[in-house]
């Protein structure tokens, strides 16, 4: 009985002592109250390209900077698509930007505050552009509500503009240890800014850039109001404003070259490089660029920046059908070949022409290149696929043209023709091409033309600037991998290859005939400047394809795109699904019944189902 | 001087008499074990030995001895001069009181319960060629489903019993070893998509099958109440012979198996076609045989010449270049896999006195895979003793220690294109992208890695499909456990009425898994695994379980008897986990940390996971019930329990949760029906509940932290904080589920037939959903209180006897059935759709009104009448929304088990049958549209193929063929067999990769012989007995053609939750063998 008795005294001071429950706080994790600004910073930076290049994917897409499957458009891009843009966006960029903006405000560190709200405010443009009206007023309340009412695109753009006009004030405020709100702590985190070091007057230029974006957009619809504020911007020539216009201005991610913890390389490098596969590039931007307005590249036909854009691994033509499936296949009678000396017009009814070129026949009627792109868009081993191209892959991995230097960090075509492997070119030392000054010229030109701005540049001198711009800007890029900024350090470049392959004489020289003829094509009539304006700025949103978007739906510009493989592809997405993470879990979205529903600013009827 | 006096003290007590005798079952005349044997109103008494035998003094006159043993009739003689008794017992067939373990470990009468219980003797569990108790159990208990994840040995197994009580938490069973918590959890290495899910082992596998004595099932929520949310999805009671109280005679038995494992079927192969697409064979390599005629070629030129990457190329050029080949079919897919050896020894040792009782096991197994590399290895060494340490007090324990270790190449899942998605190779899944035209086996003519770097080399001249024999020599997935375990319970009775028992139990384990990878599979398909990995995680689980358990019995008069129990109960389980993963491997072959270029404490080429990790959790728990009798043939029986855990904030981490339960045994209620053709009926009606509890750590939001999120290209190191995605909630609830049960048992023709019947609904309320939300709330994911689940099932169970002939031969069948429909009844909060498993558009999906676990993915377009909708590329279009392929939980599972025996020989098959349940089947599918497969499934690459369908036409006349007047009419674009073939079944036509899961197996036969006791008379050895077994002897899928000879019984998405996936992880073993054993 003494055991029994002594065992069960010694049973209930076990269990008494254990008895506590409290084990709701995760060991292993960061609790809420020990956050810190600046890595929280970090993760609102490192955030955004991974959105970007999301919409990059599909408004390049749809815009023929890239290939894309599916035959359809309803099909090319799914809800499944923008699931991971829109957690990104939200759940990610938007919340922490969220939660950094208020740990900011209450502790001072302004500059945190306003770079977080520019960024905040380019994932709201971005939203609004590619879904339409998007949850905002209601959203991010968690367990409060799980189901957050979708906002007009108009209130958000109204919103993203007070957003933008309160960050310029945050990055600008003066250092005091008064003010309640607002203010500037002396002692806030040195922030670790990866895309300006630091340099927050970039940062207004950057604030002022994505007003000018947001009012472009908006000029579709309000074209004075559009010019009243686009002429506000560029009147106030104050040291603390202006838009991006020099180089290391652009804003732009810029990658690392480690393969691993973590992969820091451009992730179509990761896709392409290492192993071959990966993206197929146009083959409709691909023969644009071949055969415009006559250009040369060092001594070959083509536009200078090809080589910076794409690099073949072969350059000579594949004649196996194992390897292309197209060359067994007829040209779909939509894809009428020019002759030499006629160009014919798209068979359809009703569809628009696809067979002219604004920029090239009356230039050269007697090149026998000149016709209409199908399944190999040159005779030099230039291999991607033509728009919306489903087939399946065979084996051409290691064949296809792949990306160059500029602006996914690969190797520049140098004609070597030899296959990719992740130790070439740039190394997946690429960036992001998130606006760039090259892009705010075009912008200009267009706001120039369409809404007729008040400004001491005329609208070619803008288009001209674009040209400049952009071929500066993708050639420093390749050779020297830093666009001129000192936020990060050396990247691997291409400068060695470039310089001895392409000296900067001879690459100025084809610019500047290249630039003659597109000034020249500009000014041949009021009617087409603006066609000019949109191809050029087209052709320079390599690796943006969200502008090119915006710029494709608010424009109809550049006309005569490359028709999708099938025949009857159906109506092209004026804005995109919504996601299925929102369209299936929260009862205030319904899903769009199909693409023909356009975003608010949108008044361009130009046809683009083809 | 001292020796005489102890010779006159024993002859002192020789003069009292001795009675000796032997007992004998009245059914066959064998000798029965174990008999009591008592002086009736003394405590002098013995068991019968393994003959039956006993030996027992007995006083100089009179007297009488009781024998007794639980099922049988007791029997009383008196003994009058006798010196010798023998006696024959016969089955009980008045009392019929079958006594079986229930909740916490109390034994009582069958009849008594209210619920069903289902229970597998020693001798349907030992001696089996498969040393895993779980497949061990398949098709032996209705009402319980059991999936493996693969075929390999040491995969682990899905264990679903009455569908499903919750949506995104555990569904699998408590097991109780001993009548403590014994962990059963898989612990993957990495998640699903990253590989770790095919070959992780489940840890009853530690579990010695032939160390156990019985093994009882608790289905319903009546039956599991007293064990709280643990018991929830049924409690599987595990007695080893080391725990069982029983007492025991002397005895060492001794058993040796001795068989041969091998894969169970294989596809039957084309012999036409070879390597190539469109029918064009050239230099480029494909993984589709749809290539030329092999009549229409004679060579074709070694593809290792093509190689893209030279320092592959190069050391091969001097044998290769400008080699040609013959081109003929050449691949025999059986030479690849190996017949495995698997022996498993066992020793018991067992005896005792009449105050305390001694087991011990001892096992070794060695069981080789069919896959090279593929072998499980276990030392099993258990002691049990109970003693009486005095009249009132006594002490029962067991300890087990085992030691499981597996190795396994990579067998993870993979579908459509070769190589294994998540970026981690699978042997099985890249054998079966061999083109059919290049022998794997032939390793002279294709090396499977380059000389001095022993880089992978095949027949892809990117490298993107891996050598299945490189894997198998250069990749190894190890898993070794070591595991203790130790269950004592002390009992004291205070008086006749009143006990006390305390029972503590402690099961701890220690997982190492090591998954290495050396340098040089290939950088195309697998860019960080090529650099070389090793991922090395340790870690240690430790269930500590207490229980105080007070317990009254009393008969309170002729007519009503109360047992009653009230018991404490507090359970802390405690988990931790460390590791280091290294990538850049310096020297090939050396798999050690320190031949690594780089570490880090994150599994980075497989999912990104965080090693180290701890988690602590406790439960306690007062639960009680009452049993009332009224004359032995009306019974209630009330229980229920209330429980704290920490799993939840403080204002909900309680739930109280009832049961009640009655049965009525008509037979004895209303005498006047018995017969000799209704011996026995009872009636029963039970209504359980119980709760569920979310894993830890979901009440709270935390930041999640990576120190290394970005390293820029000058090296510098950006740390990330950023608000988790998943939101914390505080509010959340315990989930209830309750069930209501109704049935019957049945005894008819003497005997001869026996049903039980039980038919059931479950609803889980509250469910605790680990439910994605609109990411526009700032989060992804939440865990939340939401919808309601109702699982309603039957579950039969036949026993008959056929045929018992008075020369011996006995025919016995067992016939199990089990039909559960678990369905989503609501989700709540506007929730379409929760993805469970899988992924976000292919997985199994939870979707209200909708069957549990439905698969979703990409569909084909239809048109309004349901035809496909071709496109004008001639294949058919697929739709932008994901939608429902199908349900994948099977209509019905059914065994039949026959045994017949006839004078010592003994024969057994088991058949299970299997109706219904879709699988999503990668296995068909890539074999189908690799056009790989033979005769009677050939696609004729001559001839021009429609995809079935519709293609859209333009009826308005708008040049456009899809707008709101146009129309459809049947497809007649005609495609190429190769874009037919290929196309049908890849590029996410998901519904035509959806096959029927009906099949059927012989799970079971065996055939065996046991020695007749007069030949063993002269020697030592009491009973000997040899058998041949073999397990999954042989299958057949309804669903797909028969040359895939598919396995429809896999479970690629692991075990926690998700059904009807098959990844290419492999078929199923096929095992056959001997076993002999002896004892002394």
């Amino acid at each position: 009985m003494k055991l029994v008795k002594k065992t069960i005294v010694l049973i209930t001071i076990v269990l008494a002592s254990s008895c506590t429950l409290d084990l709701q706080n995760d060991p292993n994790a960061v609790q809420t109250d020990q956050v810190l600004a600046n890595l929280i910073m970090n993760s609102v930076q490192r955030q955004l390209p991974v959105v970007f290049n999301g919409a990059n994917t599909s408004g390049g897409q749809m815009t023929r900077l890239l290939n894309g499957g599916g035959s359809l458009y309803l099909n090319a891009i799914t809800p499944q698509t923008f699931d991971g843009l829109w957690n990104t966006a939200y759940a990610g960029i938007l919340q922490d930007a969220n939660q950094l903006i208020i740990l900011a405000d209450r502790d001072g560190f302004a500059r945190h505050a306003g770079m977080a709200r520019v960024i905040q405010a380019y994932i709201l443009l971005l939203l609004t552009d590619y879904f339409g009206d998007v949850p905002y007023t209601e959203a991010f309340a968690g367990a409060q509500n799980f189901n957050p009412k979708i906002d007009k695109g108009a209130d958000i753009y109204d919103i993203v503009i007070k957003i933008l006009d309160k960050a310029k004030l945050d990055l600008t405020t003066a250092t005091t240890v008064s003010l309640p709100a607002g203010y500037l702590n002396p002692v806030a985190p040195t922030v670790e800014d990866q895309y300006y070091s630091g340099n927050f007057i970039r940062w207004v230029r950057l604030a002022n850039t994505l007003k000018l974006k947001a009012w472009l957009n908006i000029g579709s619809i309000d074209p004075a109001k559009a010019r009243t504020e686009i002429n506000a911007l560029i009147a106030d020539v104050s040291a603390t404003n202006g838009f991006i216009t020099a180089q290391n201005e652009n804003f732009a991610w810029r990658y690392g070259t480690i393969t691993s913890d973590p992969d820091a390389r451009h992730p179509r490098f990761v896709g392409q490089y290492p192993g071959g596969g990966g993206d197929y590039q146009s083959n409709w931007l691909i023969w644009h660029m071949s055969y415009s307005y006559n250009a040369n590249q060092n001594g070959a036909p083509g536009d200078p920046r090809m080589r910076f854009y794409f690099n073949r691994q072969v350059t000579v033509n594949s004649s196996s059908s194992a390897e292309i499936r197209c060359l067994t296949e007829s040209r779909p009678d939509h894809y009428p070949f020019a002759t030499a000396s006629a160009i014919v017009d798209n068979s359809i009814a009703g569809r628009p022409p696809m067979g002219i070129d604004p920029l090239h026949p009356t230039n050269n009627p007697n090149n026998t290149a000149w016709t209409r792109t199908f399944c190999q868009p040159t005779g030099i081993g230039y291999w991607g696929r033509d728009h919306l191209d489903p087939q399946g892959i065979p084996p051409d991995g290691l064949l296809r043209t792949a990306y160059g230097p500029y602006p996914v960090g690969g190797r520049f075509d140098a004609n070597a023709g030899v296959a990719v492997s992740a130790a070439q070119g740039m190394r997946g030392a690429g960036m992001q091409p998130i606006m760039l000054r090259a892009h705010v010229q075009f912008m200009l030109a267009e706001a120039s033309l369409t809404l007729g701005i008040t400004s001491p540049t005329t609208a070619v001198q803008y288009f001209t600037n674009g040209i400049n711009n952009s071929f500066t800007d993708v050639r420093d890029w390749a050779v020297n991998g830093t666009f001129g900024s000192s936020a990060v350090g050396a990247s691997p470049n291409e400068g060695a290859a470039i310089n001895t392959f392409y000296p900067i004489a001879t690459y100025n020289a084809d610019v500047t005939n290249y630039r003659n003829a597109a000034v020249a094509a500009f000014n041949s009539s009021p009617a087409a400047a603006l066609n000019y304006n949109s191809r050029e700025y087209w052709v320079a949103l390599v690796g943006n394809g969200y502008e090119a978007y915006n710029l494709y739906r608010r424009t109809g510009r550049p006309t005569g795109m490359q028709p999708v493989i099938n025949p009857s592809p159906g109506p092209f997405p004026q804005t995109f699904w919504y996601p299925a993470v929102t369209a299936n879990l929260n009862k205030s979205v319904t899903q769009k019944p199909d693409l023909t529903s356009k975003v608010f600013w949108q008044s361009n009827t130009t046809n683009l189902n083809f | 001087m001292f020796l005489p006096f102890l010779l006159i003290t024993s002859m002192a007590w020789a003069q009292e008499r001795v009675i000796t005798g032997k007992v004998t079952s009245t059914e066959d005349g064998s000798g029965l074990p174990g008999v009591n044997v008592v002086v009736k109103g003394t405590t002098n008494g013995t068991v019968t030995d393994a003959d039956g035998k006993y030996s027992l003094s007995v006083p100089t006159s009179g007297g009488s001895l009781v024998f007794s043993f639980i099922g049988l009739t007791t029997q009383e003689q008196k003994i009058g001069e006798r010196t010798m008794m023998d006696i024959s017992l016969g089955l009980d067939v008045t009392q019929l009181s079958e006594i079986v373990v229930t909740g916490q470990g109390i034994a009582r009468e069958k009849k008594a319960l209210g619920y069903a219980v289902a229970g597998v003797g020693k001798d349907a569990i030992e001696a089996r060629p498969v040393n895993d108790i779980a497949r061990i159990l398949q098709g032996k208990i209705a009402g319980v489903t059991i999936n493996s994840t693969g075929g390999s040995a040491g995969a682990g197994s899905q264990i679903n019993i009455r569908g499903y009580s919750t949506i995104t938490g555990n569904t699998q069973p408590l097991w109780v070893v001993d009548g403590v918590p014994f962990s059963g959890a898989t612990n993957d290495a990495s998640g699903f998509t990253t590989g770790g899910t095919a070959t992780a082992t489940s840890r009853f596998l530690d579990l010695d099958p032939n160390a156990i004595e019985s093994v009882t099932v608790l289905k319903g929520l009546a039956a599991t109440v007293l064990y709280g949310d643990q018991g929830r999805s049924g409690v599987i009671l595990v007695t080893t012979k080391s725990g069982s109280k029983k007492k025991r005679v002397p005895e060492i038995s001794f058993q040796q198996t001795v068989g041969v494992s091998e894969i169970a079927s294989l596809p039957e192969l084309q012999k036409n076609y070879g390597n190539g697409f469109q029918q064009l064979t050239n230099t480029s390599q494909f993984f589709s045989n749809y290539g030329a005629n092999y009549n229409e070629i004679d060579s074709i030129a070694h593809p290792y010449q093509f190689n893209t990457d030279l320092s592959r190329r190069d050391p091969f050029l001097s044998q290769f270049a400008y080699k040609r080949i013959p081109f003929r079919h050449s691949l025999n897919l059986n030479d690849f896999f190996r017949k495995g050896v698997n022996t498993n020894t066992s020793i018991s040792i067992q005896g005792g006195t009449d105050k305390m009782g001694v087991n011990a096991n001892i096992g070794y197994t060695n069981d080789q895979g069919y896959a090279p590399g593929n072998v499980l290895k276990k030392v099993n060494v258990s002691i049990g003793f109970n003693a009486s340490l005095s009249n009132k007090l006594s002490i029962n324990s067991s300890v087990m220690y085992s030691n499981t270790d597996v190795a396994t190449p990579p067998l993870n899942g993979a579908t459509g294109g070769g190589a294994a998605f998540g970026g981690v190779p699978s042997l099985y899944a890249n054998f079966l992208y061999s083109p059919g035209n290049y022998n794997i086996n032939d390793t002279n003519l294709f090396p499977f890695q380059t000389p001095l770097e022993n880089k992978m080399m095949w027949y892809r001249t990117g490298n993107d499909i891996p050598n299945a024999r490189w894997l198998a020599q250069n990749t190894r997935e190890k898993d070794v456990t070591d595991r203790f375990f130790n269950s004592t319970s002390l009992n004291y009775d205070v008086n006749d009425n009143l006990s006390i028992t305390y029972r503590v139990g402690l099961d701890q384990y220690t997982q190492r898994q090591n998954r290495s990878f050396s340098k040089g599979v290939g950088a195309a398909s697998f860019p960080v695994i090529d650099l070389g990995v090793l991922q090395t995680q340790t870690q240690t689980n430790t269930i500590w379980n207490h229980d105080v358990i007070v317990g009254y019995n009393k008969k309170i008069n002729a007519n009503f008897g109360i047992q009653s129990r009230l018991g404490v109960n507090a359970r802390n389980d405690f988990f931790t986990r460390d590791g280091l993963y290294s990538e850049g491997q310096v020297v090939f072959g050396l798999e050690r940390h320190s031949n690594f270029s780089t570490s880090a404490s994150r599994s980075i080429a497989f999912g990104g996971r965080v090693l180290q990790r701890e988690e602590k959790s406790q439960r306690y728990g007062v639960y009680g019930d009452v049993n009332l009798d009224y004359k032995g043939f009306i019974f209630l029986n009330l229980a229920g329990r209330k429980d704290y855990v920490s799993f939840l904030e403080k204002d909900f981490n309680s739930l109280f949760y009832p049961s009640a339960s009655t049965s009525v045994v008509l037979t004895d209620a209303f005498s006047s029906i018995k017969s000799n053709t209704l011996n026995f009926l009872k009636l029963r009606v039970g209504y359980g509940t119980s709760a569920g509890y979310p894993t830890p750590y979901n009440t709270r939001t935390i930041i999640g932290s990576n120190p290394r999120g970005f390293v820029d290209a000058g090296g510098g190191v950006r740390g990330e904080h950023t608000i988790s995605n998943t939101l914390g909630n505080p509010n959340l609830r315990g989930e209830l589920v309750g069930e209501l049960e109704l049935g019957f048992e049945t005894k008819l023709f003497n005997d001869r037939l026996g049903i039980d019947f039980t038919v059931y609904e479950r609803n889980t309320t509250d469910l605790i959903t680990e439910a994605q939300i609109d990411p526009a709330t700032g989060y992804s994911l939440t865990s939340l209180n939401l919808g309601r689940l109702r699982n309603r099932g039957i579950e039969i169970g036949v026993t008959g006897t056929p045929l018992r002939m008075n020369n011996g031969f006995r025919w016995d069948v067992i016939w199990n059935f089990t039909a559960v429909r678990p369905e989503v009844i609501t989700l709540g909060e506007g929730i379409g759709q929760i993805p469970i498993s899988g992924f976000t558009d292919l997985g199994n999906f939870a979707i209200p009104g909708r069957p549990m676990n439905m698969i979703v993915g990409t569909k084909v377009a239809r048109d309004p009448n349901g035809n496909p909708i071709v496109g004008a590329d001639g294949l058919q279009e697929l739709s932008p929304i994901i939608g429902e392929l199908g349900n994948p939980n099977p209509d019905f599972l059914t065994s039949f088990i026959n045994n017949f025996s006839f004078k010592g020989i003994t024969l057994s098959v088991q058949i299970d049958y299997r109706r219904g349940g879709k699988i999503f089947g990668s296995t068909p599918g890539a074999l189908l549209g690799r056009g790989v497969l033979g005769a009677d499934n050939q696609i004729n690459r001559d001839l021009a193929y429609i995809s079935p369908g519709v293609k859209r036409v333009d009826l308005d006349g708008d040049g456009v063929a899809n707008g709101a007047n146009d129309g459809f009419a049947p497809n007649d674009i005609m495609l190429t067999a190769t874009d037919y073939g290929f196309n049908l079944q890849f590029g996410g036509r998901n519904d035509n990769t959806m096959f029927d899961g009906t099949n059927i197996r012989i799970r079971e036969a065996s055939i065996g012989y046991s020695l007749p006791r007069s030949l063993l008379a002269k020697t030592p050895i009491k009973g000997a007995s040899i058998s041949f077994n073999a397990n999954n002897l042989w299958y057949f899928a309804f669903g797909a053609p028969k040359v895939v000879n598919w396995d429809p019984e896999v479970q690629s998405s692991g075990v926690n939750s998700g059904l009807g996936f098959d990844y290419l992880t492999g078929p199923s073993m096929r095992r056959y063998g001997a076993v002999v054993k002896f004892t002394f």
